[in-house]
Formats: C-alpha cells, sequence, structure tokens
C-alpha cells in the first residue's frame, strides 16, 4: 500500500488544525474573554486570565512543533512545485514563513514567564493580524501551487 | 446550471486570481475561529476558571457564550458561502473518472466533508441560540470538536483526491484559463503538461501525446 497519499493528508491536517487551535485560541483570549469577564472585579477577572494564559501556553507550544513538522514535510513535497515559479511561490513561501517565524516569537515572547509583558494587548492583536496575513499568504500559495502544477 | 464555473470558466484570469484565493481564505479564517474557538471553550476555559465559585464559573460560561454566538453566526455564514462558491466551481472536477491505483472519485469525500460540516453547523447554532443552552452543552461540544476535526481531513482528502486527478488527467477547464504565466508561458503538471492524459474505459492512463 502506498502511504504517501495519507502522509500528505495527514500532514495538511496536522498543519490546520494546530492553526486552528492556535488562531482560535488567541481569538478567544484577545476578544472573547475580555468581553465575557468585563464586569468582574480586577483581580478577579486577572486571576482567570493568568489560569487561561497558562492553559494557552500547553496548547500554544504543542502548536507550534506541529506546524513546524508539518510545514516542513509540505515544504518537501511541494518544493519542485515552488522551482517551477520561482518569482512568485518563494515570495509567498517565504513571507509565510518568516511571518510565521515571527508570530511563534512574539507568541513565546507572550506566554514567557508566569505573568504578561505591560503591553501584551497590544501585541496579541498584532500577532492576530500577522496570523490573518498568514493565512492569506497560504491560501494563494496553495492557489498558486493548484494552477501552475498540481501536487499535495 | 454551474453559475459560477461558467463565470469563472471565461472570466479574465485575474478576477480568478482575486475571488479564489479571498474565498479560500475567508473559509479557512471562518473555521479556524470556530474549531479553535470551540475546542477553547470546551476544553480550556474550564480549566482556567476551575479555581473559582461555581456561580462566578457559570456566569463567565453565559458571558461567554453570548459573545462566541456572534463568532459562530458570522463564521456559519461565511463557511456556507464560501463552501457554496468551492462546491460550484468544482463540481465538474468531482465527476472525473479516477485513474487506477488511486483513491475513487473526490464526489464522496465532499459529501462527507459537507455532511459532517452541515451537521456540525447545526450543532453549533442549537448550542448558541437561544437564552439558555440546550442539555448536556460541554458533551455537545466535544461532539462538534470530533466531527469539525474529522471535517477537515475530510476535506484534505477530498482535495488531495482531486489533485491526483489532475495529475493525471489535467487540470479542468477553468484552470486551463489561469495557467498563464505572466511570462506568457503555459503552466503544467509536475507529471506532464494540461491535458496530456486521459483514461480508457478501464480506468488506464493514456497519453495524448
Amino acid at each position: 500500500m502506498d502511504i504517501e497519499p495519507i502522509l500528505k493528508i495527514l500532514a495538511r491536517w496536522f498543519h490546520i488544525v494546530p492553526a486552528c487551535l492556535a488562531l482560535g485560541g488567541l481569538f478567544f483570549i484577545r476578544i472573547v474573554f475580555p468581553i465575557a469577564a468585563r464586569q468582574w472585579p480586577a483581580d478577579q477577572r486577572e486571576m482567570a486570565y493568568l489560569s487561561l494564559r497558562r492553559v494557552f501556553k500547553m496548547v500554544v507550544h504543542t502548536c507550534v512543533l506541529l506546524l513546524l513538522i508539518s510545514g516542513t514535510y509540505n515544504t518537501i513535497v511541494n518544493w519542485k512545485i515552488y522551482s517551477l515559479h520561482r518569482g512568485l511561490m518563494h515570495g509567498l513561501w517565504g513571507m509565510h514563513l518568516i511571518l510565521a517565524l515571527a508570530v511563534f516569537a512574539i507568541g513565546f515572547w507572550l506566554l514567557a514567564g508566569p505573568r504578561p509583558p505591560a503591553s501584551h494587548k497590544k501585541w496579541a492583536a498584532i500577532s492576530l493580524g500577522l496570523i490573518f496575513i498568514l493565512i492569506a499568504l497560504a491560501g494563494t500559495l496553495r492557489y498558486a501551487r493548484d494552477a501552475y502544477g498540481h501536487a499535495g | 446550471m454551474h453559475l459560477l464555473a461558467d463565470i469563472l470558466t471565461t472570466a479574465p484570469a485575474w478576477v480568478n486570481h482575486i475571488i479564489q484565493p479571498i474565498s479560500r481564505w475567508l473559509h479557512i479564517v471562518a473555521t479556524t475561529l470556530l474549531v479553535g474557538g470551540t475546542l477553547f471553550f470546551e476544553l480550556v476555559l474550564p480549566i482556567a476558571i476551575a479555581d473559582l465559585r461555581k456561580e462566578d464559573q457559570l456566569y463567565v460560561f453565559a458571558r461567554a457564550r453570548w459573545v462566541f454566538r456572534w463568532v459562530v453566526w458570522i463564521s456559519t455564514s461565511i463557511l456556507i458561502t464560501t463552501g457554496i462558491l468551492s462546491l460550484d466551481r468544482l463540481w465538474q472536477t468531482y465527476h472525473t473518472p479516477m485513474v487506477r491505483g488511486g483513491f475513487p472519485q473526490s464526489l464522496p469525500w465532499a459529501i462527507a466533508h459537507m455532511a459532517l460540516g452541515a451537521a456540525s453547523i447545526v450543532i453549533a447554532l442549537s448550542l448558541t441560540i437561544g437564552g439558555r443552552p440546550p442539555k448536556h452543552p460541554i458533551r455537545w461540544m466535544r461532539v462538534n470538536l470530533v466531527l469539525l476535526l474529522v471535517a477537515v481531513v475530510l476535506a484534505s482528502t477530498s482535495r488531495h483526491v482531486r489533485l491526483t486527478i489532475y495529475e493525471n488527467l489535467g487540470p479542468p477547464p477553468y484552470w486551463m484559463n489561469l495557467q498563464h504565466h505572466p511570462s506568457g508561458e503555459q503552466g503544467h503538471g509536475i507529471l506532464g503538461g494540461p491535458q496530456a492524459r486521459s483514461v480508457d474505459a478501464n480506468g488506464a492512463i493514456q497519453s495524448r501525446d
């Protein structure tokens, strides 16, 4: 039995699902939770936020590991096609990678230590924006891959 | 019948180059918010507020549900709209006979993806509509999370089958319309030029060269 199709599908799944968890979690912790806890006393809100952050840290670290592994595999599989139209596809792939590394770095910095840095709200919002751009780049890269060559 | 596919076949390439990536982007962003939000709501939030008093926990859940309702509604609208666009665009490829040695047609995987996606949307809406959540909301959220994760696998599988078909048969007509490199060079698949191969009645690959 040819295992390559299964690997390709699993690699896609392990790329999409961690991205979902990271983005969905960030959206929840940055947008949904502050609105939900708006009417709480500040100390209680802070305590709940720190608990959320502690759990989210474990989610993010796992997601980053899975994204790196599946992303490396996807790149190896698709590299032939990326080389067909270097200008376009290396540009999209490179930007996707650079933004992803930037988001990882911001995420690690925001989640390091027992308490977040003072400007964590601003940086979380910036990360959210970067992730939206990141997904747009990934979608465009996939569209270009489908249009110019057809691989996993 | 397939209005969008017809429009995309005749539209200038730049229209496709804008509409299709945006449609995909919206579909993926809506999915991430729904899947990630559900997971966070169901797994992370209860752990994070476990130390609070019972009434405070219920208050947070109720408020979070009230806010998350908007995420669900907006994501659902986007997923249905962009899903219909993709379905219409890809319909003809779902019926292409599969080449020997590969998966069967792409259609069953796509239908399974749509069915699970629709089921999870119905569950998500039923959990967020109304003043009070239904009985056993956490259990339903867990079911929904599993459905969403399986739906993502099915979407990946459907895409893989479709691309395997492209590699062997060449792309469908609307892709041909897109395959003009800025340099004027014609695009090509890794297994040969577009429409370079076909299948016979037995499913064997035939070269058209």
